[in-house]
Formats: C-alpha cells, sequence, structure tokens
C-alpha cells in the first residue's frame, strides 16, 4: 500500500509537470489510485458522490466573496489611492516610496487577499514613481514583488481560508491570527528598506514634502479601505459575524464603493463577476480533486503510517518540525501555493498536532513560508508578474528581492520560537 | 463543421459565464440580506443555508468549469513546460486531455443517472424545506459534459486556437 500511494503521488507529480491543472491532476490520479485499490465500484462511488459533496459547504462560499471582494476593490480604483496617501505622509523620509510601497502593500493586500493581484496593482503605480524619483530599480522592484505577499497574511487571505477548509481548522482564528504575523512581516519589510538605504543611500535619494492639507485630502480618499478592513476583521474578530457572512458584506462593502466612487458600469462590474466566478471555480475544482485523492490516502493510510513511522525515529522533535518547514521553503521554490496547501497539509498536519503544534500556528507559518516561495526561483510568481508590469528582467527581481527574502527566514524564525506571536490574538476574540 | 460546433460551445460558455456571475452576485445579496434580517429583526432567511450550500455553489464550480477551462484559468505548474521551451506544450496539452476526458465522461454520466433517478422518483432532501436532489446531480453532469466538448474541441483544433495566454475568451 505504502508504494502504491507513493507512485500514485509520483504519477500526480509528472501530471503536475506537463502542466495538467492542479485540480485535475489530482483528480486523475486519486480516481486511478481508487481504481488500483478497490476497482471500478470503489473509484465509480466516489465519482458519484464527491464531485457534488467537495462543492456544497456553505463555509466555501468565503473563497468567492473575498475573491469579489478583490476584484471590485480593482474596479473602484481606489488601490491607487493607497498608494498615494501613503506616499504623502512618508514620501519625505529615507526611502519613502519604498515605505510607502510598503504601506500600500498591507492596504491592498488587506483588501484583495490575492499576493499576486497586489504585486500587479503596486508595479502599476508605485514602480514608476520610485523609477522616476531615482531609486535603484534593483530595490524598487524587489520592494514591490515582496509586499504583494503581505496579501497572504492580512485577512482577508484567500490562502488561510483554503488552509482552514482543507485543514478543517476555525477560518476566523486562522484570520485574526494572520494579523500580528502580517503586521511583524510589515515592519520587517520596513526595517529591510532602512538597512539597504543606510548601506547605500543613493539606491533611495529622499521624495517630495506634503503640506498637512494635502496629507488630510489623500487620507480621505483612502480612508474606505481602512473602514472595510476595519469593518471585515472587527465582525469576525468581536464574533459579530462568522467569516462567512464577513466576506459578503466585505464583498457588499466593496460593491458600495465602486458605486460611490461612481466607478460602476454594468460591463465591467459583470466582467469583475465573471472573473471572481473564474477563480472560485478553479478553486473549487482543486478542492474536488483534493477529495478524491483524500480518499485514496485514507485508504493507503500513508498519513498514519508516516505518523507512527515518524514517531519513533529516535530524532528530537525540533528536527523533524525543522525538517518539515524546510521541505515547505523547498516546495516553494517549484509549485504554487494553492497546491503546496492542497497537497501537503492533510499530512503534514496531523503529524505536527501529533506532536503538540497548534493548527493555527502551523496555518500561519506555512503561509509566511509560502509568501518566501513567491518571490523566489525558479518558479516566484510574484517576480514575474512585476517584471510583466515594469518591464524589468526577472534576475535584476530576483536580486533585488533577495535582502527580504532573508528577512523573512528570520521571521519565520520568530513564529516558531514565539508561536504566541499567532496565538495571542485569536485567544482574546469573542466567540 | 467544427467550427460551427465550437461556435455553439463558445456561446454556452457565455450563457454559463453569465450565469455563474449571476450567482456570485445572488449569494453576496442573500448572505448580506439573510445578516441584516437576523440582526434587524431576528428573522434570518430560512432558506440561504440550504439554497447556497446546495445549489449556489455546486451551479458555480460547475457552469464556470467549460469556460473557465477555455479562457485556461486554471492553476498550472508549468516548469517542464517552460523547460523544453513551449516545444512540447501542444503534446502535453493533448496528454492531459486523453487522460482526463474519461474521467468527466464517468463523473457526467454518473451525475445523469442520479439525476434521472432522483427526478423519477421524485427524490427530495429531508428537512423543513423539501428541496429536489435532481438539480444538484444535473449541474454535475452540464458542467461536465461542457468541459468535455471544450476539450475535445481543443483536441482537434488545438494547433489554430491555442489558450496559453490565459485570456478570457468569453
Amino acid at each position: 500500500m505504502g508504494m502504491l500511494a507513493l507512485a500514485i503521488t509520483l504519477l500526480m507529480f509528472v501530471l503536475l509537470g506537463v502542466g495538467m491543472p492542479v485540480g485535475f491532476a489530482l483528480l486523475l490520479s486519486g480516481s486511478l489510485g481508487l481504481y488500483i485499490v478497490g476497482g471500478s465500484s470503489m473509484v465509480l462511488g466516489v465519482l458519484k458522490t464527491a464531485p457534488a459533496s467537495a462543492a456544497s459547504s456553505y463555509e466555501l462560499i468565503t473563497v468567492p466573496m473575498f475573491i469579489l471582494m478583490a476584484e471590485l476593490i480593482v474596479l473602484s480604483g481606489i488601490a491607487n489611492s493607497i498608494f498615494a496617501a501613503a506616499r504623502t505622509w512618508v514620501g519625505r523620509t529615507p526611502g519613502g516610496l519604498a515605505i510607502a510601497t510598503a504601506i500600500a502593500g498591507a492596504g491592498f493586500g488587506a483588501l484583495s487577499g490575492s499576493s499576486t493581484a497586489s504585486a500587479a496593482t503596486l508595479s502599476a503605480t508605485s514602480v514608476p514613481a520610485m523609477l522616476e524619483d531615482g531609486y535603484e530599480p534593483r530595490l524598487a522592484t524587489g520592494v514591490v514583488a515582496i509586499c504583494g505577499t503581505l496579501a497572504m497574511l492580512i485577512p482577508p487571505s484567500i490562502a488561510l481560508v483554503l488552509y482552514g477548509i482543507i485543514a478543517e481548522v476555525d477560518i476566523g482564528a486562522l484570520l485574526i491570527g494572520g494579523i500580528l504575523p502580517g503586521l511583524l512581516v510589515f515592519v520587517t519589510i520596513v526595517v529591510t528598506i532602512l538597512v539597504l538605504i543606510t548601506l547605500n543611500p543613493e539606491r533611495a535619494p529622499r521624495g517630495q514634502g506634503y503640506s498637512f492639507s494635502e496629507k488630510l485630502y489623500v487620507t480621505r480618499i483612502a480612508g474606505p479601505v481602512l473602514g472595510l478592513f476595519a469593518l471585515v476583521t472587527s465582525l469576525i474578530y468581536l464574533g459579530i459575524a462568522t467569516p462567512t457572512e464577513a466576506s459578503a458584506l466585505g464583498a457588499f462593502g466593496a460593491f458600495l464603493l465602486v458605486w460611490a466612487r461612481g466607478a460602476f458600469t454594468w460591463s465591467t462590474m459583470v466582467g469583475g463577476l465573471i472573473r471572481a466566478a473564474y477563480v472560485t471555480c478553479m478553486i473549487l475544482t482543486i478542492i474536488v480533486g483534493a477529495k478524491v485523492f483524500a480518499y485514496f490516502l485514507a485508504l493507503t493510510r500513508l498519513t498514519q503510517n508516516m505518523i507512527t513511522m515518524i514517531g519513533e525515529l529516535d530524532v528530537p522533535v525540533w528536527m523533524i518540525v525543522s525538517l518539515i518547514l524546510l521541505l515547505y521553503l523547498v516546495l516553494g521554490f517549484f509549485m504554487d501555493q494553492i497546491a503546496i496547501l492542497v497537497l501537503t497539509v492533510p499530512i503534514a498536519l496531523p503529524i505536527m498536532t501529533s506532536f503538540g503544534f497548534d493548527p493555527v500556528w502551523f496555518g500561519v507559518v506555512v503561509i509566511v513560508l509560502a509568501e518566501i516561495g513567491l518571490v523566489t526561483p525558479p518558479l516566484g510568481l510574484n517576480v514575474f508578474v512585476v517584471s510583466r508590469y515594469t518591464g524589468r528582467s526577472v534576475g535584476e527581481i530576483f536580486v533585488g528581492v533577495a535582502p527580504h527574502v532573508v528577512a523573512h527566514i528570520v521571521v519565520v524564525g520568530l513564529l516558531v520560537a514565539f508561536p504566541q506571536i499567532v496565538l495571542w490574538l485569536p485567544s482574546t476574540m469573542a466567540r | 463543421m467544427p467550427k460551427e460546433i465550437d461556435r455553439i460551445v463558445r456561446r454556452v460558455e457565455m450563457v454559463f459565464a453569465h450565469l455563474s456571475a449571476a450567482l456570485i452576485f445572488a449569494v453576496m445579496v442573500i448572505v448580506c440580506t439573510d445578516v441584516a434580517s437576523r440582526y434587524l429583526f431576528n428573522d434570518p432567511i430560512s432558506w440561504a443555508y440550504d439554497l447556497i450550500s446546495l445549489y449556489v455553489m455546486v451551479g458555480l464550480l460547475y457552469l464556470s468549469l467549460g469556460p473557465s477551462y477555455a479562457g485556461d484559468h486554471h492553476i498550472r505548474i508549468d516548469l517542464f513546460v517552460r523547460m523544453t521551451g513551449r516545444r512540447w506544450e501542444p503534446w502535453f496539452r493533448r496528454l492531459q486531455i486523453v487522460l482526463i476526458v474519461p474521467v468527466f465522461v464517468a463523473i457526467a454520466w454518473l451525475a445523469l443517472l442520479e439525476a434521472y433517478d432522483a427526478f423519477a422518483a421524485g427524490r427530495v432532501l429531508s428537512g423543513p424545506i423539501p428541496w429536489p436532489k435532481w438539480p444538484i446531480s444535473a449541474l454535475v453532469c452540464v458542467g461536465s459534459v461542457m468541459l468535455i466538448c471544450r476539450m475535445l474541441l481543443q483536441w482537434f483544433n488545438l494547433d489554430s486556437q491555442p489558450h496559453p495566454d490565459g485570456k478570457d475568451r468569453t
């Protein structure tokens, strides 16, 4: 059984390697595995129920609602004003535009939950501004690539929602648990920028100053963004609404923003809704495929056997945990973050919980590690997005983002050493 | 003839994409109304939970399945494809189609049988509202058939109409 599980898993990686969509690769390899284990009656039995039952979940609507919220925020055009607001407040400080990019990354990430959308928006707005002001291209593009990843941590994060669904962990606790690590990552990015500029001040010249009235004016434009973020997060934190309800209210708030800013047209609205439906479909397809694959894994008892095997190993727990976290880091170099979550969490989480680790903590740490994967070669999705939007070379951006990768690894170390950074805020939530 | 079929499939995909858009908007409106009704009038919408989890989410997935595949909106890990300089990409795509179509044929066929049985027997779900079961399987069947049609069309005219750029064709 163990060999069969490994062979089918290998087949799945081959299918992924030849470019098969992740959901289809999971569905196909899982079906084949079920056929080998239990014959046609087994696989047909699963294929009869799983395609509908895997999608029939009320909690899953958090995914389309947060995606819709992001689409509507992009339509409202407010994303650009976040950078403008941050620029007027901190533009004059050394590396001010880069720090403004980090603030905009946190703000936009808070609204979009999508790191790629965040990186694309920041590339279009902040990189031209930084290059115009004489910033070193490497520094400018590197900051944008890493700031896009903040979207994966700061609520509402699609990645954390997906982890919650796969791991069957309280999504509200996960979203709230991501706040402090998100702020920590934000501070780390700012500190890294300041260190880089201290080492070589020519990398980032001082920017333009703005009057207090100008600062107030742009803040008023960006105000609704903060309001919407506060609404969604506080509804979940205070237990007034479930994450599912908060996501729908957030999407509705974004819809009102589009309307209020005069950005509403039927064609753009329908376009945004269709794009949200497509992304939702992609994620739901992966969930259906993962469910079929999970049936196969359950039959082979792979997870239980691995837990027993690892439990019997005569090595300290910290070494096993370090190896698992290292595995996530390496997987991030080659694979998409959603794929990593779907493929590894069903196996890695039971191992971690068997050692007494908290699933909320593990989810947040895995997301931070996945963030690193978004900016490391060869896959580094965010780097490719920034490259496409700015026209700068991929190699240059990878070099520019390298100091931030080192800083992120330090953050992971802090989260491992002090789990309360993740767990404290969820422990104070109203239930 | 294949062009005609392609045009028909595209039109159906466009209708399905718009239906998916309507569903996602409906989820937002229903959930917000439900929350408002509960907090303001202490009277939540009794059918909201079942309608969304039973039908809307399944509809959202299966109605978008064909059009989202046509527009290449599904995550792929194309590292190996990129390493081979995209020369082999059409062949890899054909291989994927050959492998995955039988799985979706099985899903569509099983869902069709299930929908027919549930409809003929008038099967409903237990609970305060007797929701009919057949639409759930019907959505799975219709969505899978549309995906199969798109894949078969890609198989026959892959080289003339590739979708590697991820642009939405609807």
